[in-house]
């Protein structure tokens, strides 16, 4: 069966609807921001581990956030990267936020279907994606095409369809009238990665939860805008940016005004049950070390059915 | 020690969670109700403009 035309069209809908709401300036509010600390610590992690140099992103997506910025981890401790995904606009957006970053240099960023990569075999270290397998009911040609142009590694990172944001979320799009471009609940599990991964004849190494802040997962929900709108009425300013010039900086004195900065997180915890590993750098915001502290220590079975994120690593 | 550990954080997370869970539930309400007037004036405003 493959992936349909139809899931092509609506995935391609979804990217370049986040490329069009996404943040110019950066600020993607506390949820994204938190998410992409405790990811790139996993990636740092990952990175070093397994030495990879060269990572492809396939379909790569910015999600909630900035198009493009999943793996500007990886290039900022020294890999190579390669973004491709069948959107010009994301593209373009991706393009702009690496430049802004000053790590074009180490990007590529390729049009292509998500399943007909123009890559040779075994090209990269590493190819994954984040939040696109669960859009695709057989997603068989999807993560086939991630193991070929992979030298060894392919990580598939997805929603958790477990955690109760889960409900809320459906219910938004339910009252609000708005396609459901999510995809499949039953493909944000472990069993379906699992089988999806097994199915191309690979070795799975680990799986993991990550991104389990105590706070509501509420996925693309336009909320930012209402936080700023509320708290400005009170003097106070809501601001979350990954990465600032100005980090951790505050001018107005009542402001609840924050940056958490990327370098400035660099722990080594890897993100999922195992708790925080050795080597940590604590953030900037306290409150990030705190939730993080707390993430690290809840209990398997709870993570299971609260992270926001699942994640299987396999081998060729 | 490790049950103690996990005990309290599980805790510190439930604790934190229940009342930003309401307050983004608030959020998610304020928000639907802005996009639901928003959507009326559009269309109030182009009947006005038809008329």
């Amino acid at each position: 069966m493959g992936i349909t035309s139809k899931e092509r069209d609506t995935v391609l809908r979804f990217i370049e609807r986040n490329v069009r709401v996404a943040p110019r300036d950066l600020d993607e509010g506390i949820g994204t921001v938190y998410e992409r600390v405790v990811i790139d610590d996993y990636f740092r992690d990952l990175q070093k581990r397994c030495n990879l140099k060269n990572i492809l992103e396939n379909p790569a997506d910015g999600v909630t956030g900035v198009p493009g910025m999943n793996s500007l981890e990886f290039a900022r401790n020294g890999a190579t990267v390669t973004l491709s995904n069948p959107s010009d606009k994301m593209l373009d957006g991706a393009r702009a936020v690496w430049v802004n970053q000053g790590l074009v240099d180490q990007a590529t960023f390729v049009k292509c279907p998500v399943d007909q990569l123009p890559f040779e075999d075994d090209t990269f270290d590493m190819v994954w994606n984040y939040c696109m397998f669960e859009r695709f009911k057989d997603p068989s040609t999807l993560v086939a095409e991630m193991k070929r142009v992979s030298n060894r590694y392919v990580l598939i990172m997805t929603q958790n369809v477990y955690n109760w944001g889960t409900m809320f979320h459906k219910v938004y799009h339910n009252i609000g009238n708005l396609e459901w471009d999510h995809g499949y609940d039953e493909q944000m599990t472990f069993p379906a990665i699992r089988k999806a991964l097994r199915g191309q004849g690979m070795h799975l190494l680990e799986e993991g939860t990550v991104d389990i802040p105590p706070w509501l997962d509420t996925w693309d929900m336009p909320l930012r805008g209402v936080l700023k709108q509320l708290l400005g009425s009170v003097g106070m300013k809501w601001e979350w940016k990954i990465s600032s010039p100005s980090n951790g900086s505050s001018n107005g004195h009542s402001h609840a005004h924050a940056h958490a900065h990327a370098h400035a997180a660099n722990d080594n915890g890897n993100g999922h049950a195992a708790g925080a590993g050795s080597g940590t750098r604590k953030s900037s915001l306290p409150m990030v070390n705190v939730v993080r502290d707390i993430e690290h220590n809840l209990p398997t079975w709870f993570r299971k059915y609260q992270a926001h994120h699942l994640y299987i690593l396999a081998e060729k | 020690m490790a049950l103690v550990r996990k005990s309290l954080a599980l805790l510190a997370w439930l604790v934190i969670e229940i009342p930003t869970t309401l307050f983004v539930v608030f959020v998610m309400i304020k928000v639907y109700l802005e996009e639901r007037n928003s959507k009326r004036r559009t269309k109030r405003g182009y009947n006005v403009k038809r008329a």
